[in-house]
């Protein structure tokens, strides 16, 4: 019985965390250029995504942020995974 | 009788499809948000492979962008760069066009590339669906 318990206590965990995990992503559509920066974005590239983003209408997917100036492939690869749009 | 004919026109287009698929391939497709001076763009590109012994007037090509629920956002068809003007609005019937469209040589290749203007997509999409849908 006690390895059983111990299994689904194991299940949960991971899940719990692959939750936890998807909620931590930060959404393009409403992130400011602090939680940007945040991020690792410099401040005028933080400030970039956010015009593009008023100028442009929202992110329709994460890798739009290439098409915003100064969004170097280095940037792009520090932040993909730790950002989301509206889907 | 009508249920007949539905049956008839789906086999026809799928005798299509698949006899297009035999005559070509796309290989290395390459998919980019591009700023092109200020319009944001998406472009999808390819290299298109004549897989047949014969020479193709032209390859026509299919792209979707479908969204997390398998739904179509948007969808448009092109052609191999050689043959794009068959898909333009200039003035000219499409067999006058035709006749001046650059053959894909026998196992030859060209490029496909086919842009959507942001707005023209409207909605966030996941995934992007190529395929090869005509050849003649």
């Amino acid at each position: 019985m006690r390895p059983r318990c111990s299994t689904l206590l194991l299940v949960l965990f991971v899940w719990a965390g692959a939750v936890r995990g998807d909620d931590q992503r930060l959404n393009l559509n409403s992130a400011t250029a602090a939680q940007l920066i945040a991020l690792g974005l410099s401040e005028s590239q933080a400030l970039q995504v956010v015009g593009h983003r008023e100028k442009s209408g929202p992110f329709l997917q994460v890798e739009e942020l290439m098409a915003v100036p100064q969004i170097t492939k280095d940037a792009f690869n520090k932040i993909h995974e730790h950002v989301t749009v509206n889907e | 009788m009508r249920r007949l004919l539905c049956g008839t026109a789906v086999l026809i287009a799928l005798t299509m499809a698949a006899t297009a698929a035999e005559d070509a391939r796309l290989d290395n497709v390459r998919k980019e948000w591009q700023n092109a001076y200020g319009a944001i763009i998406y472009t999808v590109l390819a290299d298109v492979v004549n897989t047949s012994d014969h020479p193709l007037q032209y390859v026509k090509v299919k792209v979707t962008l479908v969204d997390k629920n398998g739904v179509p956002v948007a969808e448009r068809v092109g052609y191999n760069v050689g043959a794009e003007r068959l898909g333009d609005e200039s003035p000219g019937s499409f067999a006058d066009k035709l006749k001046r469209v650059q053959p894909i040589a026998p196992h030859g290749a060209d490029l496909f590339r086919l842009s959507f203007d942001k707005p023209e997509i409207g909605k966030p999409f996941r995934s992007v669906s190529v395929s090869v849908v005509e050849t003649r």
